[in-house]
């Protein structure tokens, strides 16, 4: 299956929900109440994010906090709950990928440009199974965070490269490159582990 | 499966630990009120009926009010209880004395004007109730928190109004109004001169009638600290279980919590307020606060029950930088093994389905806590060893096979 190919209908969250845009227009206007109705409603979306981004529980959940922190400083402009929602994948993918550059020790991280060039459309071998499963979460820790952001945002959060590449402020070539790239790197590794190696 | 659906498989989405939400709304209520410092005049569209009660407060004076008054007043809803005073000027000069003496010394807590804002559409009677809550726990915080006497005003022999509504809106102003003891609102025909003590202002106002989109009434809002809303579901109003989280009486605790913290050196009533808001799980907002105010004045007893608390902080709390303060203080008062008993007793104890109590991420920020500030305590290897072989969840045990792999070499030599 291509990478690019658009998530079908069931994947795809709806863009509009009225009673989170009932919830939005309340939080705007200042209503705690509707505020903690979005949190709960987003909370797992940014805290998974932060979590296969940042591979820490504790470290997540406070990228997460803030994020949710300053959405409240914010949420006056927040115009949409589509809005919403890509204003938080963005909070939280950049938070994390800052802290990731801050940090002192940082994981083995796999440059996009040591990744090996695929040609596209060669990611669809068969072969996972749930120890696969547990592997890919493991070397997703592996990945620049980038990568790892745009794997996040293409499979977590099923959007389009377009779409991320709005909210990671990429170009679309970069997000396609990051996607071919980070699979292909996968599947070898996997491949790898397979054989016992 | 394919590698996309490996990948996808691998995304699941997961929950952050149970009280996230109620940190994330704890930090939110605190940046509200933050932002609301100084106290903004912007919500002019609305003030239209007030009901303003006004409180002469200070340590000091409370303590001369209590020696020297033939009897003091305390307000009660609007009925009024005449309490004896517990010792008289003239019978004690010596005493009288004392407290003078200790009255001047004290920092004063500066005289506070309460107002309770009732919008014009609040006149229902989940809207009665709503404020009614605000204004009885407005009350009893400042009781506790100031040792605040309140004085009714139309009582007679009352030194000064104290309890003063003002009814406002656009087609008749400064006509004056009264609570009955029956919680009506009764106008006043003749004017109340005095000013209030306006040297600070504790404001609440309660928001009209919300409806959601069907047209059904659903909420009031408890507007505090100048603007930011506590809305609360008219099925809330007097509890906390499901859905309601706080209520509108937390609002004004809050706010009268954050006052006293923000206006006064901290003393024993303080103290004792922090400590009995610490022990209380019911209002997660004002634990939050009572807790880190505790660990800011270094004022954690770590006794038993604060021990618990601990506890149950432990495991979920948010806050990195104070769970170590926290664990720290713990230790510093000589808790070390009753903190592993915590520990272990958050790590293991069970549900009757037999899942364990604690989520997957309390329990991996409990093994970071072996893993760092309690490495040393004697039980945290054996903890470790344990948690390895019989955690059910993958990723904890491997976390602690990861920290024991990594003490394995100091602790081998």
């Amino acid at each position: 299956m291509d990478t690019q190919t658009a998530p079908t209908p069931a994947q795809h969250p709806p863009a509009e929900d009225p009673a989170t845009d009932d919830a939005l227009q309340r939080a705007r206007r200042g209503d705690l109440t509707a505020f903690r109705e979005l949190l709960r409603i987003h909370k797992m979306r940014v805290f998974s994010m932060a979590l296969r981004i940042l591979g820490n529980g504790a470290d997540a959940e406070e990228v997460a906090q803030d994020v949710f922190l300053q959405l409240y400083g914010g949420i006056a402009q927040i115009a949409s709950t589509s809005h919403l929602r890509h204003w938080l994948l963005r909070a939280v993918s950049h938070r994390c990928i800052d802290r990731l550059r801050n940090r002192g020790s940082r994981p083995r991280l796999v440059s996009i440009d040591a990744l090996p060039e695929v040609a596209q459309g060669t990611t669809t071998e068969e072969g996972g199974d749930l120890l696969a499963v547990a592997q890919v979460r493991r070397l997703m820790l592996e990945l620049s965070p980038e990568a790892r952001a745009v794997l996040l945002l293409r499979f977590q959060e099923e959007l389009l490269p377009s779409e991320i590449a709005t909210v990671l402020a990429m170009s679309v070539n970069t997000v396609k490159s990051h996607l071919r790239r980070s699979l292909e790197w996968l599947r070898v590794q996997l491949e790898g582990d397979s054989h016992g190696s | 499966m394919g590698l996309e659906q490996t990948v996808r498989a691998a995304f699941v989405l997961r929950a952050p630990a149970p009280d996230f939400e109620d940190a994330v709304m704890a930090r939110v209520s605190a940046a509200a009120w933050r932002a609301s410092q100084p106290v903004p005049r912007r919500r002019r569209h609305i003030l239209l009926i007030s009901v303003l009660f006004v409180v002469a407060a200070a340590a000091a004076m409370l303590v001369v009010s209590l020696v020297s008054a033939p009897s003091r007043i305390v307000l009660q809803n609007s009925n009024v209880d005449v309490v004896a005073p517990s010792a008289s000027a003239a019978a004690n000069p010596q005493a009288h004395a004392l407290h003078e003496s200790l009255a001047r010394d004290a920092t004063p807590i500066q005289p506070v004007t309460v107002t309770l804002v009732l919008n014009q559409e609040t006149d229902d009677p989940a809207g009665r109730d709503y404020g009614q809550q605000v204004y009885d726990r407005a009350r009893e915080e400042l009781h506790a928190l100031a040792g605040v006497i309140f004085v009714d005003a139309g009582t007679a022999g009352a030194p000064q109004p104290a309890f003063r509504m003002t009814y406002t809106n656009k087609s008749k102003t400064g006509g004056d109004f009264h609570l009955d003891p029956d919680g009506t609102l009764v106008a006043t025909p003749a004017a109340i001169g005095q000013e209030p003590l306006l040297k600070l202002e504790l404001k609440f106002e309660v928001d009209a009638l919300q409806s959601d989109a069907n047209g059904v009434d659903t909420y009031h809002a408890v507007f505090w600290g100048g603007g930011y809303p506590m809305p609360m579901q008219i099925s809330c109003i007097g509890r906390r279980e499901g859905d309601c989280h706080s209520t509108p009486s937390d609002a004004a605790a809050l706010h009268i919590l954050s006052w006293r913290l923000e206006s006064t050196a901290p003393d024993q009533l303080l103290d004792d307020r922090l400590h009995a808001m610490l022990l209380d799980p019911s209002a997660p907002e004002l634990r939050s606060m009572a807790f880190n105010s505790l660990v800011k004045y270094k004022k954690l007893r770590m006794d038993g029950n604060e021990l618990r608390t601990v506890g149950d902080l432990i495991a979920g709390v948010g806050d990195r930088a104070l769970r170590t303060q926290l664990v720290r203080a713990s230790l510093g008062a000589g808790n070390g093994p009753d903190l592993m008993r915590q520990v272990q007793d958050l790590l293991f104890r069970e549900k009757p389905n037999g899942d364990r109590v604690a989520g997957v991420e309390s329990r991996m920020n409990l093994v970071a806590l072996l893993a760092g500030d309690l490495r040393d305590e004697p039980a945290a290897r054996t903890t470790l060893a344990m948690i390895e072989a019989n955690d059910p969840a993958f990723e904890v045990r491997a976390e602690a096979r990861q920290v024991l792999g990594a003490q394995r070499p100091s602790t081998t030599r």
